[in-house]
């Protein structure tokens, strides 16, 4: 089952993604957020869903970094340097799909400027540029093999990861007026969620990359116990909307779950992205290779769930008719991407995969001192 | 005067009252408004001239009129909501802003600086009433045919659609080149009208004089009046956005 990290197909398939991600940049330069199917009903979509996917496949680094520093699993840390280069890899990517979302990106430096405290969001991207410099200077240690520094910034990284993925919650929990998104579990969930996927892509990528076999199923088992808290999580995010009862919650909780994307829900979250890698990750105690393809599934099954929770929030109208008060395709309450914003999905994950294939060999010194030969049974 | 004269005009006495809160000091005067549901007769000639007044682009509208049916045959009816901004005292859309690009005047407008927002559409999400819109672009006349000498196509209307949107008295680029295309848009009470004194565009052209506008703090303004009256609520009250548009039911 082992693949090897050359493999010329994936490096084809990346460029491709690459080819994606060029018309999809291009496009944003010249339409900006015009060349989206958004409208001002439902003004988040596919970037802001990758954004999220991507946010949360950069938590790996936090997560190697908590259990060597904090909880003391010594035997992880091998895959600290890879951790380190796949948050930096998948942080790139969340910039690229938010920042080419907005529909004047070329003010972005007002956030420096005229910044607002009270603001989730800017809590949010001042915890963006911290993780992205200590996930830097953390990879600059690696690669030097410099033991002190690097804990240091392995300290230095697990709270302002923790802050980070608190605050990417925070920014959903505080909107009122969608029942969805707001209350506080969303945070609590969106930390899990992040550790969760992080985990997950650090174990595959390990594997991928011949690094320590022990480490991979090692993190495996902590990657099943973070699946057990996220569900758990999940589902009590769900049932208190469905208890609580507000009209548009529930209204909007049907959508999620009968709508015309539910089965980004079911198929994907729900059953590849959760059932399977349940079942599968207790089998794979002494079987790397099978814990990295579980892990695998609950990436691609993440995308259901960002899409899940990103889109039916706003399937329902703030107020009654208003969605009828004035016709135009930029005020529905439906919503499907452009073909501008499938290759801005297909051009990030594009641009993911040519970072991790080409990682090991571009960057040798992160991804420790050598593979290491044990194969997959 | 006799009770069979005509009274005066809504309009006549929203002006007078105009005036007088325009010779206060600016920072005492707090704008409000006034919807009688009971006059809308749902025409939506307020939409369309705010539309005109702002040149708002395709998809963008700071007052959609909601309808709603109520009862069961044979006992039905219609009502109408005109939905401006609320201009909140509290309002979610400005907290979340991440550049400070949306605030409240000090007339209580909740204003937008054309030149800062970055276009993330934050403050959208956070609106309880679906307030804002995102301006995306594009020319109503995109696919309007262009025949020269037989009809007046696409080229003569963009020119007018091209035309600086008056907004907040200030020059903003043409449509299609500069601002405020990419940025979050919103009902702010037609400041730039009431800046030489006129009434919002949406209150002189209503039809059924369903729509009154005034400055809250003159107890003897009419939307004061009307304020009091026990008809009188808010949408969402709930929320605690205190909104400064007021409803009679
Ligand atoms: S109605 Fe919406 S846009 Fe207007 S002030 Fe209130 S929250 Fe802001
Ligand atoms: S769209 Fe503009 S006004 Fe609205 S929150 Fe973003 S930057 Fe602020």
């Amino acid at each position: 089952m082992n693949t090897s990290v050359s493999k010329p197909s994936l490096l084809y398939l990346s460029l491709i993604g690459l080819a994606a991600l060029a018309y999809a940049v291009v496009d944003a330069f010249i339409h900006r957020a015009g060349g989206t199917n958004l409208g001002s009903y439902v003004p988040w979509g596919m970037g802001v869903v990758m954004y999220l996917l991507f946010v949360g496949f950069s938590a790996g680094g936090l997560l190697i970094s908590a259990l060597t520093q904090v909880f003391g699993f010594k035997d992880l840390k091998p895959l600290g340097g890879l951790a380190t280069y796949a948050a930096l890899v998948a942080e790139v990517c969340a910039g690229i799909a938010i920042a080419s979302d907005l529909g004047r990106f070329e003010r972005m430096f007002n956030f420096v400027f005229s910044p607002s405290l009270t603001s989730p969001m800017f809590w949010m991207f001042l915890f963006f540029t911290s993780v992205l410099i200590v996930s830097f200077l953390k990879a600059w240690a690696f690669a030097k093999m410099d033991d002190a520094v690097v804990s240091f910034w392995s300290w230095v990284s697990i709270p302002v990861g923790l802050c980070f993925y608190f605050t990417n919650g925070f920014f959903f929990s505080v909107l009122t007026g969608h029942g969805l998104w707001s209350g506080p579990v969303i945070p609590v969930m969106f930390v899990t969620a992040a550790l969760l996927c992080g985990g997950a892509l650090v174990c595959a990528l390990a594997w991928w990359s011949k690094a320590d076999r022990i480490a991979v199923t090692r993190l495996s088992r902590v990657v099943f116990w973070l699946m057990v808290l996220f569900a758990s999580l999940e589902g009590l995010w769900l049932w208190i909307g469905w208890q609580g009862g507000r009209a548009e919650t529930v209204a909007a909780l049907k959508n999620l779950a009968s709508g015309p994307g539910a089965w980004t829900f079911w198929g994907l979250h729900v059953v590849l992205g959760l059932a399977v890698p349940l079942l599968l990750l207790p089998q794979a105690k002494d079987n790397p290779g099978l814990a990295a393809w579980a892990c695998l599934l609950i990436l691609i099954g993440f995308a259901g769930a960002r899409w899940a929770f990103v889109v039916p929030a706003q399937s329902v109208a703030m107020l009654p008719g208003l969605e009828k008060a004035w016709q135009h395709p930029r005020l529905m309450l439906t919503y499907l991407p452009s073909l501008a914003e499938w290759s801005l999905a297909a051009g990030v994950s594009g641009l993911a995969l040519f970072g991790f294939v080409m990682g090991p060999k571009v960057f040798p010194s992160l991804y420790g001192s050598g593979p290491q030969t044990h194969q997959a049974s | 005067m006799s009770g069979s004269l005509p009274m005066e005009d809504p309009l006549v006495r929203m002006y007078r009252e105009l005036k007088r809160a325009l010779a206060k000091d600016q920072s005492q005067v707090k704008w409000a408004m006034v919807i009688d549901q009971a006059k809308c007769i749902g025409c939506h000639a307020c939409a369309v001239a705010c539309a005109s007044e702002n040149r708002l682009g395709p998809g963008v509208v700071y007052r959609p009129v909601m309808e709603e049916e109520t009862g069961t045959y044979p006992n039905v009816g219609r009502r109408f909501l005109p939905r401006p901004c609320m201009q909140c005292e509290n309002p979610p859309c400005v907290s979340v802003c991440p550049v400070t690009a949306t605030w409240k005047n000090a007339q209580g407008v909740t204003v937008i600086d054309y030149t800062r927002c970055i276009g993330c559409r934050y403050c959208l999400a956070a609106c309880p009433y679906g307030a804002r819109c995102s301006d995306f672009g594009g020319f109503y006349t995109s696919r309007t045919p262009q025949e020269p000498g037989l009809i007046q196509g696409r080229y003569a209307a963009r020119a007018y659609e091209q035309q600086n949107a008056p907004e907040y008295a200030k020059s903003w680029g043409q449509r299609g080149k500069g601002s405020p295309v990419g940025n979050a848009r919103k009902c702010h009470f037609c400041l730039h009208r009431l800046e030489v004194g006129q009434l919002p565009s949406c209150v002189t052209s209503c039809v059924g004089r369903a729509t009154y506008f005034g400055d809250r703090t003159d107890p003897g303004s009419l939307v004061s009046e009307l304020m009091g009256s026990p008809r009188a609520h808010t949408l969402k009250a709930e929320l605690g956005t205190r909104p400064n548009v007021h409803y009679l039911a």
